[in-house]
């Protein structure tokens, strides 16, 4: 037990004394103030028909454990996930392997240390949005448990769902980051369109927000019958101004409910046990191996080191285009065939569908697909461990990592090049100027989080943050100028991606020399 | 060429030192460097090789201050780091020549190179091989045909040997002495037969400092007429062990061959003749 105790501290130590965790503990924050939007803000987080709360506790309590058991799941799934991946990098799992350990034992410590992660974000999220009641609820009275029932029914049951079902991914495609993802996704979103819909399914609905939602809009219908109490959830455009606002009370949650909450727990660690039996254990070199036999063939024979018929002499070069070229090698490999696949459906579709849709909803899909490519463009030399051949290179700065935004840029306007094509036809060059500016954002972006982080998971966390936003028509959060056109956007962006390079540029020089 | 080490240092925190004003001078020739684990070889080596920047001190290749201008020692370097890893969804051409362009070469002579080096380290029939399907031991060949891709005239090896098997090893060792005749070589190892029997210079390192350097022949003066050998038993042993800086010892039936290093010997013990070693053990235990 004492064993067990240990290795989830050593886990969650690891993690928390990583720079990222400042950073995903900044990033918390700031999703918690976007969570309660203030007066001015142009944007609802939570609205049933014309209907917003008045920021009350209840409402405040409510909303902001409604949205960290949607978001923080969606988002968390993404810091959290790769636990196991990150023992088969670093080898530790080999040790691990070696050990008395039992699989089951493993995982749950792997489980139990993401939820204590994802445990000290919420309370980051809590902290916040009782700071925002003091803020925004002027008039109110401060109720604590108006916060701490939602967050301990809604929310933390939520977070545990999302280790396991994480977990349980990890252990049956250990190597396959895309079908983790993609099959996340897909319970993500059946499960939210499920809990929204009007027949009460607590069945499909692991985010348990079915139930309190339902309540509140009957509160609603109390005060104002037969008006239009439809649901819509998440970053949604349109200010609080627009809207009526109602004073909500915190609902009670019923005993079925709880029910449901610790059935899905239950039913989930129980699978987590049984996934357990099915762990690699990091046993996965053999399937390597197989592939190696085939293929590295006629290698019996040793090495001569007998290099006196090199008679070939070297030309030196300063030439950018052999490492752009490899650089686009290595990212054209890195994606499985379907991801290229839905890349050039995206390409087609831009093409063809009206430029608005195209611009605003295609783009943004299709540039995300990249998001494997992207995210470890600065610290794949550290991944791979050829770092020590870059940085004792050439003028490492001034040419590989110039190449290697120029290679990220080639492939984001390569994929925005029917939309980028249209635009021109149309003559909108303002549009035109915008789209190449956001695939300059994009790969700055990734490379200086790289930089600042020394890895992935925030660009990532971000890039879905910003998909996702795009989509819904935040204006603030587009970067590729769907929503704006206009040269003030065109020369913010301008002055933000010479920022971002020139940071980028010159933190990455001080790593190099 | 002349690679000039001056008092340099390297400090972790503000009491540890990975290298102590450690200065040493580096001409022509195979340069064995020898230390145990926390020694700073790493350190130094990626120092040279421009990885790391030094706390204080400086380094002159030719007369030029690396510290100061690192691409001037980048164009004619070749390093071979001694944990390393490859892009496992390239090829060997395409690993190599992306290499090629980092080290600053190209032109249409490039391909025709890697494929003569990748004949010489026998593995042109795999060379359209992904390396994530190569062997550790076909990953250091690799490794190595990368150090020579740029023609280099500083060739860094750290634990060069790992992954070869012994005839390859000793291969390995004639490459490393043809290629010695016009280039600084610097060896780093804790196998002391790879270095014995190659390298010009020694040097022996020990807690970021430099304890000696000089010809082979000279450091092993240094423990010649110290180096003897006797029997005993196990129980014996354990207690010889604290009393005597053994270097070696081996079974023989029920009991024990010792080699050790001291200034008088103990009874019924043999006279040997020290090898480097003994030599390393001596400066480095005493």
């Amino acid at each position: 037990m004492l064993q067990l105790k240990n290795s989830i501290k050593g886990n969650f130590l690891q993690y928390v004394r990583s720079y990222s965790f400042l950073i995903t503990i900044a990033a918390s924050i700031y999703v918690a103030f976007s969570f309660v939007p203030s007066e001015s803000a142009n944007y609802s987080t939570m609205r049933y028909g014309d209907f917003v709360g008045a920021y009350n506790s209840s409402w405040i309590g409510f909303v902001t454990a409604i949205m960290s058991s949607v978001f923080l799941s969606l988002f968390g799934f993404f810091l959290i996930n790769g636990s196991l991946k990150k023992d088969i990098d670093t080898r530790i799992g080999q040790i691990v392997g070696a050990t008395r350990i039992s699989n089951a034992a493993y995982i749950f410590t792997k489980i139990w240390s993401n939820f204590i992660i994802l445990l000290v974000i919420l309370s980051m999220v809590l902290i916040v949005s009782i700071g925002l009641f003091f803020l925004y609820g002027k008039g109110f009275d401060f109720n604590i448990l108006d916060f701490i029932q939602p967050y301990l029914f809604i929310a933390i049951p939520s977070l545990l769902l999302i280790v396991s079902l994480s977990i349980i991914l990890e252990i049956f495609f250990p190597k396959k980051v895309f079908v983790q993802y993609g099959i996340f996704l897909l319970v993500f979103f059946f499960t939210l369109f499920s809990s929204s819909e009007t027949e009460n399914n607590n069945v499909t609905d692991l985010f348990g927000i079915q139930q309190p939602l339902k309540l509140v809009e009957q509160q609603i219908i109390q005060q104002y019958p037969k008006s239009d109490t439809k649901l819509t959830i998440g970053l949604v455009s349109g200010g609080r101004d627009t809207y009526k606002v109602v004073e909500i009370k915190t609902p009670s949650f019923s005993k079925q409910y709880l029910l449901y909450r610790l059935f899905w727990m239950f039913a989930l660690l129980v699978l987590v046990y049984i996934a357990s039996f099915f762990f690699h254990r990091f046993n996965l070199k053999e399937k390597q191996r197989i592939v190696e036999d085939k293929t590295t063939t006629n290698t019996s024979t040793n090495a001569s080191f007998d290099i006196k018929k090199t008679t070939e002499s070297i030309t030196k070069t300063t030439k950018l285009t052999p490492l752009i070229r490899t650089e686009l090698t290595v990212f054209l490999r890195k994606n499985p065939k379907w991801v290229w696949f839905l890349t050039v459906c995206g390409m087609a579709m831009m093409g063809i569908l009206h430029l608005d849709i195209a611009h605003g909803i295609i783009l943004p899909i299709a540039w995300f697909l990249q998001i494997a490519v992207w995210s470890d463009i600065a610290t794949k030399d550290k991944a791979y461990r050829t770092h020590y051949f870059v940085n004792s290179s050439y003028k490492p700065v001034q040419r590989l990592f110039v190449s290697r935004i120029i290679a990220g840029v080639i492939l984001a306007l390569t994929i925005a090049l029917p939309l980028l094509l249209r635009l021109l036809f149309a003559l909108d060059f303002i549009a035109f100027a915008n789209v190449i500016l956001g695939a300059l954002f994009i790969v700055l972006l990734a490379i200086f989080l790289g930089v600042i982080t020394k890895g992935k998971k925030l660009f990532e966390i971000l890039f879905f943050f910003l998909v996702y936003s795009n989509l819904n028509k935040i204006s603030i959060t587009d970067y590729f100028g769907s929503t704006h056109n206009t040269l003030n956007h065109t020369g913010l962006m301008l002055i933000f991606v010479t920022i971002l390079f020139f940071m980028s540029y010159f933190l990455k020089k001080r790593n190099y020399e | 060429m002349q690679l000039e080490i001056k008092n340099i240092s390297k400090k972790y925190g503000s009491n540890k030192f990975g290298l102590k004003e450690y200065s040493i001078n580096i001409s022509s020739g195979i340069l064995g460097l020898l230390g145990p684990n926390g020694a700073g070889k790493s350190t130094l080596i990626k120092i040279i090789s421009s990885i790391s920047k030094p706390t204080a001190g400086n380094i002159f290749l030719d007369g030029v201050d690396i510290v100061k201008n690192p691409n001037s020692i980048r164009k004619v370097l070749g390093y071979l780091p001694q944990d390393f890893g490859v892009y496992p969804n390239l090829n060997a051409y395409e690993f190599l020549e992306y290499i090629g362009a980092m080290k600053g070469i190209g032109g249409k002579g490039l391909r025709q190179r890697i494929e003569q080096l990748l004949e010489g380290v026998n593995l042109i029939d795999v060379a359209k091989n992904k390396l994530g399907t190569y062997s550790g031991g076909m990953k250091q060949r690799i490794g190595i045909v990368q150090v020579l891709l740029n023609d280099p005239k500083i060739l860094i090896f750290d634990e060069p040997t790992v992954g070869l098997d012994p005839e390859e090893r000793l291969r390995f060792r004639d490459l490393l002495s043809d290629l010695a005749s016009d280039r600084i070589v610097i060896l780093s190892s804790h196998i002391v037969s790879d270095i014995e029997s190659i390298a010009d210079e020694v040097a022996i390192m020990k807690k970021g400092e430099l304890i000696i350097k000089d010809s082979q022949e000279n450091i092993i003066n240094l423990a010649t007429g110290k180096v003897f050998e006797t029997t005993m038993d196990k129980i014996a042993l354990s207690q010889f062990k604290t009393n005597y800086n053994v270097v070696s010892s081996y079974r023989l039936q029920n009991e024990f061959r010792v080699r050790y290093i001291a200034e008088k010997p103990a009874e019924n013990s043999q006279l040997m003749t020290a090898t480097l070693e003994d030599a390393y053990i001596y400066a480095t235990k005493k």
